[in-house]
C-alpha cells in the first residue's frame, strides 16, 4: 500500500523531534559543572543569580542552541545543494564554500581588520566561493563539472589558508584555527541563528514541491511545469545564505551537509516536504551531540567540533562514493 | 486547439538542421517525425516544449515560452529520450510528479495518487509501485515515464522514441495504451519514431527531416512511401505484401 507523503510526515517527524529534544537536553545537562535535571528545568523557567544559573543561561544554552542552528543550517544547505547539482555529493564543505569563508576570515585577521568585521568578511568569502562555482553553471550546466569545480575550489582555498597560516604571527594562530576546524565556543546570538534557520526552512519548504520535480533533470522539470531558471536562482541564493550564515557563526564545520540528508534518505524519506524538516532536526541534533563530545571528552580542554564531524563524515563520505559507483 | 510552428529554423554551430519549418498540429492528430540521426528531431521537440526560446512556436496563437510554466505544462509535455532518475524516489513518486502542474495543494491529491496507481497498473507495473526507480529495468522506467506523461495529460504530447528499451510485447501493449489515451482525450502527438512500420501504423501525419535544412510535411499515407523513405534515410527499402510492410533490401 502506498504511503502518502503526508502520512509519512506525521509518522516519522515525532521521532526526529524526540531526537532533537533528547540531544538538546543532554547538552544542557552534561558539562564540567554538575547540575541536576531538576535544577536545569527550574533554572530554565526561573533564572536566579547562582553560578548554576549563569552556566545554564550564559554558557550551555547559547552554545547548545547555536550548535543546533548551525547543524540545521548545514544540513538544509546540503540537502538543497544536492538537488541543485543533482548529485548526492553536494555539500558546502566539499564544494569549497566553507573554505572560501575561512580564507577570507584569515586574510582579514592577518591584515589586522577589527574583530567584529571578521564575521561579515567570512560571509563575503562564502558568497564569493559559491558564486564562482555556481557562476560556472551559466556556461557549463553539466553537474559533474560543477562538482569538480567545487572540489578544485576547495583545494585552492586550502592552499590559500596554508599560505596565510605560514605568514601569520604565532600570536594569531589559535584564533585562526577556529575558522579551519569549526568551533562553537564563541558562538553568540543563538536566537538570530535560530531565526535564520527557521526562515530558511520556511522558504525551502515553499520550494519543496518544485524540488520533488527538479530531481528528474532540467528537461523533465521544465516539461512538467517548473520555471527551472528561476528555481535554480532561488536555490543558489538560499544555499549561499544558509552556508555563509553557518560558517560565520561557527567556522568551517564539514560533512554535516553531506551525511545528514543521506542518512534521512536511507530511512526511506525521499520527498522533500519530509526530507527538509527532518534533515534540519537531524543535523541540529547531530551537531549538538558532536559539540557535547567536543567540550566534555577531555574536559576542561575543548576539541574543535569540526574534528568530530570530519572523523565521522569522511568514512561515511567514502562509503557513499563506493555505493554510488556500484 | 492547435500547435503551430511558423518558419522555425534550427541549426548547430556547424550546419543548418531545419530551415523555416512551418506546420500546424490539431487536436487528435498524430504526427510522426522521421529522419536520420542528428537531423534535429529531438531539438525540434525541445523547441516545441519551450526549452529553447523560439517565438515561432505557438499554442493557440500564443508563443509557448510566454505561457506561465504550469499552464504550459497543461498544453504541452515532453517524454525525453533520456531517462533521468533522482535520488532513489519510488516509482509512484516519479509518476506523481506528472501532477505538479495540475494542483495547487501542498500535499499530494488523493485522486492523483489513485490515478497514478491505475496508470502504473495499466502499463503492467503494479508490482513496481513502491519500488525505487533505480531498481527498475530500462523498459520499466520508460513505462513509468509514459505513465507520468499520461497523468500530466498535456493537450500535445511530444514523444521522443517512447517505446525505446521496451520488449516486443510491451512495445505493442504500451503503443496501444498510448494511442487509446490520445484518442480518449483527443490529444495531439508529435512522435519521433525509427521503426517505419510502426510509424505508418500510428500516424495520421508525418514530418520528414533530412538534417540538411530540408523537410516535408503531409498526410502519413502520402508521405511514408518506400520511395520517399529510401531517399530520406539513404537506404534502399522495399514494400512487402498486401499491407505494404517496409523492409530494407539486402
Amino acid at each position: 500500500m502506498h504511503q502518502p507523503a503526508k502520512a509519512h510526515f506525521y509518522r516519522l517527524l515525532p521521532g526526529f523531534v524526540i531526537l532533537a529534544l533528547i540531544s538538546l537536553s543532554l547538552s544542557l545537562l552534561i558539562g564540567s559543572h554538575d547540575i541536576s535535571l531538576h535544577q536545569v528545568i527550574s533554572l530554565l523557567i526561573s533564572p536566579d543569580n547562582s553560578l548554576a544559573s549563569q552556566i545554564i543561561h550564559e554558557v550551555r544554552l547559547p552554545r547548545t542552541l547555536s550548535a543546533f542552528a548551525v547543524g540545521g543550517l548545514l544540513a538544509l544547505a546540503g540537502a538543497l545543494m544536492q538537488v541543485l547539482l543533482r548529485n548526492p555529493l553536494g555539500d558546502p564543505y566539499v564544494l569549497g564554500v566553507s573554505g572560501g569563508a575561512a580564507s577570507a576570515a584569515l586574510f582579514g585577521m592577518i591584515l589586522g581588520v577589527a574583530g567584529w568585521l571578521i564575521t561579515p568578511i567570512a560571509f563575503i568569502g562564502a558568497m564569493v566561493s559559491i558564486l564562482v562555482v555556481f557562476g560556472l553553471s551559466r556556461f557549463q550546466s553539466e553537474q559533474q563539472t560543477l562538482l569538480l569545480a567545487g572540489v578544485v575550489m576547495a583545494a585552492f582555498w586550502g592552499a590559500l589558508i596554508s599560505l596565510t597560516l605560514s605568514l601569520a604571527p604565532p600570536m594569531q594562530l589559535p584564533g585562526m584555527l577556529f575558522w579551519l576546524m569549526g568551533d562553537l565556543s564563541d558562538a553568540q546570538h543563538p536566537l538570530i541563528s535560530l531565526f535564520i534557520l527557521a526562515a530558511g526552512l520556511a522558504f525551502a519548504l515553499m520550494l519543496a514541491n518544485q524540488l520533488n520535480v527538479a530531481i528528474y533533470g532540467e528537461e523533465q522539470a521544465h516539461s512538467l511545469g517548473i520555471n527551472t531558471q528561476q528555481l535554480r536562482l532561488k536555490l543558489y541564493i538560499l544555499t549561499s545564505l544558509l552556508t555563509a550564515s553557518a560558517v560565520s557563526i561557527a567556522g568551517a564545520i564539514g560533512f554535516i551537509g553531506l551525511i545528514i540528508p543521506h542518512l534521512v534518505r536511507l530511512l526511506g524519506v525521499t520527498d522533500h516536504r519530509n526530507l527538509l524538516p527532518m534533515s534540519v532536526l537531524a543535523g541540529g541534533s547531530l551537531l549538538v551531540l558532536a559539540d557535547l563530545l567536543a567540550r566534555t571528552l577531555i574536559s576542561p580542554m575543548q576539541i574543535p567540533v569540526g574534528i568530530f564531524t570530519a572523523l565521522l563524515g569522511v568514512p561515511v563520505f567514502l562509503w557513499l562514493l563506493v555505493r554510488s559507483r556500484s | 486547439m492547435s500547435l503551430s510552428i511558423n518558419k522555425l529554423s534550427l541549426s548547430t554551430p556547424k550546419r543548418c538542421l531545419v530551415n523555416a519549418l512551418s506546420l500546424s498540429i490539431h487536436a487528435g492528430e498524430r504526427w510522426v517525425i522521421i529522419g536520420p540521426n542528428g537531423a534535429g528531431k529531438s531539438s525540434l521537440l525541445k523547441a516545441c516544449v519551450g526549452l529553447t526560446a523560439h517565438p515561432e512556436v505557438t499554442f493557440e496563437q500564443k508563443a509557448i515560452h510566454d505561457y506561465a510554466p504550469k499552464d504550459r505544462a497543461q498544453c504541452i509535455g515532453l517524454l525525453s529520450q533520456q531517462s533521468l532518475t533522482g535520488f532513489n524516489t519510488r516509482t509512484l513518486d516519479l509518476v506523481l510528479s506528472g501532477s505538479y502542474a495540475l494542483t495547487t495543494s501542498y500535499w499530494e491529491d488523493q485522486d492523483h495518487s489513485h490515478a497514478a496507481q491505475a496508470l502504473l497498473e495499466s502499463l503492467g507495473l503494479s508490482d513496481n509501485v513502491n519500488q525505487a526507480v533505480s531498481e527498475l529495468s530500462g523498459g520499466e522506467l520508460r513505462r513509468a515515464e509514459i505513465a507520468r506523461l499520461m497523468l500530466q495529460n498535456p493537450k500535445v504530447m511530444l514523444l521522443d522514441e517512447p517505446l525505446n528499451h521496451l520488449d516486443l510485447h510491451q512495445q505493442k501493449a504500451t503503443q496501444d495504451i498510448l494511442l487509446k489515451h490520445l484518442a480518449t482525450h483527443n490529444n495531439a502527438a508529435l512522435w519521433v519514431e525509427h521503426d517505419l512500420n510502426r510509424a505508418r501504423a500510428i500516424s495520421t501525419h508525418a514530418l520528414l527531416l533530412k538534417g540538411d535544412g530540408s523537410w516535408h510535411t503531409g498526410k502519413a499515407e502520402d508521405l511514408l512511401t518506400a520511395a520517399n523513405l529510401s531517399e530520406l534515410l539513404n537506404t534502399p527499402l522495399q514494400s512487402i505484401g498486401e499491407q505494404g510492410y517496409l523492409s530494407v533490401s539486402y
